[in-house]
């Protein structure tokens, strides 16, 4: 039955052809649309997600990593006292005005972390961690460079008045925000954001080997009510739905997406459609020869299924090759599984649905019309 | 399991009746108020192991009895009994498993499925019955060598010329071992000489292996192959005289 199917199909090699192209366009759309769409809003998270931390710790009701509030940095010694916690350490954000040789200015977004920590950002960052070493030292990321008038290593800039040198720079780490981040260590972070030096932004936990992460998350927000404790998933999430749910950047990025798709999908749907009624004498027949209405509708959503899996294979393979080729920092594309998975599964519902729904007339079919002709 | 085309291994019981009997069959096409009546009052005895004629002028009704015959359409009025099997009775589930069973047909315009090979056409009927894809390809194979064809197995119908793709349909009708055959103007597309070729096989397979064949013709270059010419003639069926020379299979 299988081969027959096939065969049928391939018997109609231009129809086929287009199916098969919309099937692609279709995967394709959806993979690189959501792909970017995933890539750009992940940014929203990304403190969260290259801080390697377990737990943060921050300020009640806290719903961005670049946005917090300011909570006493004495929580430290009681982070630190609860059984689980392996290390705890203070980590500052904030935003200030760096002040460029130009003579214009450039908000900028100040990260502040021990640079010998194994969590925050210096340690994931992957520069030199001495560049930090150095009097005012900064580091910025190379493509946010051309913001603050492209500095060399070693030139100076100014940050909420204060002296600042480029030592050195990362490469595509950028935020969601257009501002660049500018990494220091937490006392000069202190400065440029001249804050009460009592205050950081949150605690970056990591657990003991072995320890339960939801019961220190408990055994933390007890010690701490005026906390607010999260996975690191966790705020990178929230960190996200702040900004979906803010700018509604969701809904404009998905209409563009649902209306691609829906071109795509016409196509399929229409040519699989067109490509069954095309074929009613055929079906005509194999009914004269006794085919029974159920062998034919197998038939035909056999079809459906092929082209349909063939597409999506297709489909995923391009979507593959152009998130290699047209990947970068600035605009990432970012397919999750869910995605890919989640647009075969639709790509297929729409072949089965538009092969399915020419079967009425299929049904209806009066095999003596073979004789009659 | 398909018995040997060579050795029709038939049910006792039924093998006495005729192949075809029908009495006071009537058909009329109805669409809308519009009737028009084709056949009344139609009554014709085919035995079994004959090869029967059917003749008459364009739009006599030749195709319409035919298929009733062959189970395709149903009688307004009348018996008729096809293989021991009362043809007025059966549901459309039950005629199309009669049809796959114990018919074959041969249609004017062979209707062979385009993307398929001479050996798929042929396997079709029986993967249709459930049989598995490699006995079928046996099986087909088998048929296209009976056929002739044996070289071109893996052409698809639009690489065969037309009396090619008629002993594939011929093949493909005794696919599932049928005890009757049905076709309608097979010789229509054919010149002269492979029209009697084609007639000549048809014989072969049919009639000297025991099946009953009815043929509906224009040609009366073909007469000489039938055992009995039955003529539709104003709705009703009138047997003819039958030459008495037929042309000896080779
Ligand atoms: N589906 C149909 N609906 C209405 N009328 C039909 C239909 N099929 C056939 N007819 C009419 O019934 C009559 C008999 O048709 P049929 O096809 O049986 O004739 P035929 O003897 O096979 O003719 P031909 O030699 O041209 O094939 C014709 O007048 C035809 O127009
Ligand atoms: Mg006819």
């Amino acid at each position: 039955m299988w081969n027959i199917a096939v065969k049928m199909l391939s018997a109609q090699r231009g129809k086929l052809l287009t199916a098969l192209v919309g099937v692609v366009f279709s995967i394709v759309l959806v993979n690189v649309q959501g792909g970017l769409f995933v890539g750009l809003i992940r940014k929203a998270g990304l403190l969260v997600n290259q801080g390697d931390a377990d737990i943060w710790v921050g300020h009640k009701q806290m719903n961005n990593v670049d946005f917090p509030h300011d909570i006493p940095r004495s929580w430290g010694q009681r982070i630190r006292s609860v059984a689980g916690v392996a290390l705890a350490e203070p980590y500052l954000v904030g935003h200030s005005v760096m002040t460029l040789p130009s003579g214009g200015f450039e908000q900028v977004l100040v990260v502040g972390s021990d640079p010998a920590s194994q969590m925050g950002s210096a340690a994931q960052l992957q520069w030199d961690p001495d560049a930090l070493r150095q009097p005012d030292a900064i580091v910025v990321d190379r493509l946010d460079a051309h913001k603050i008038d492209n500095p060399a290593l070693g030139d100076l800039r100014e940050i909420g008045g204060r002296r600042a040198r480029v030592t050195g720079f990362t490469e595509g780490v950028l935020g969601f925000l257009v501002t660049p981040y500018v990494f220091t260590t937490l006392e000069r972070a202190t400065e440029f954001l001249a804050r009460p030096s009592g205050q950081v932004s949150y605690f970056l936990v990591k657990l003991a080997p072995g320890a339960d992460a939801a019961a220190v998350r408990r055994r933390l927000q007890a010690r701490l009510p005026d906390a607010e404790v999260y996975d690191s998933d966790q705020y990178a999430q929230i960190s996200i739905a702040y900004w979906l749910q803010r700018t509604g950047i969701g809904i404009s990025f998905g209409a563009a997406t649902v209306l691609g798709l829906f071109v795509g999908l016409v196509i399929v749907a229409q040519t699989l459609y067109a490509s069954v009624l095309d074929r009613l004498a055929e079906f005509g027949a194999l009914k004269a020869i006794g085919a029974r209405d159920r062998q034919i509708l197998s038939l035909i959503l056999n079809q459906a299924l092929l082209l349909a899996a063939a597409g999506s294979a297709l489909g995923l393979i391009a979507a593959a090759a152009l998130q290699q080729l047209f990947s970068t920092p600035r605009a990432p594309i970012a397919i999750p599984w869910q995605i890919a998975a989640g647009s075969c599964v639709l790509v297929t519902a729409i072949c089965l649905a538009a092969a399915a729904a020419p079967f009425l007339r299929v049904r209806r079919i009066d095999p003596a019309m073979v004789l009659q002709s | 399991m398909i018995a040997d085309p060579l050795i029709p291994d038939r049910p006792a019981a039924t093998a006495a009746l005729p192949a075809v009997a029908a009495l006071g069959v009537a058909k009329a096409y109805r669409r809308g108020a519009a009737v028009t009546p084709v056949l009344d009052g139609v009554e014709l005895t085919i035995p079994r192991g004959q090869c029967a004629f059917l003749l008459g002028p364009s739009g006599s009704g030749k195709t319409t009895l035919l298929s009733m015959i062959g189970g395709l359409l149903k009688p307004d009025a009348g018996k008729l009994s096809v293989l021991g099997s009362d043809l007025t009775r059966l549901t459309p589930d039950a005629a199309a498993e009669f049809r796959r069973t114990r018919l074959g047909f041969i249609f004017q315009r062979f209707h062979l499925l385009q993307g398929l090979t001479a050996s798929e056409n042929v396997g079709a009927p029986l993967i249709l019955s459930g049989v598995q894809p490699s006995q079928a390809r046996q099986r087909a194979e088998e048929l296209l060598d009976l056929v002739g064809l044996g070289d071109f197995r893996r052409q698809i119908p639009r690489r065969l010329s037309v009396g090619q793709c008629q002993r594939v349909a011929l093949a493909r009708a005794l696919a599932n071992d049928p005890e009757l055959i049905l076709a309608d103007e097979p010789t229509a597309s054919l010149d002269a000489e492979a029209g009697q070729q084609a007639m000549q096989l048809l014989r072969r397979v049919t009639v000297e292996m025991g099946r009953t064949a009815v043929v509906v013709t224009h040609d009366a270059r073909i007469l000489p192959f039938a055992d009995s010419i039955l003529a539709v003639e104003r709705g009703r069926v009138v047997a003819q005289p039958t030459p008495t020379a037929r042309p000896l299979s080779p």
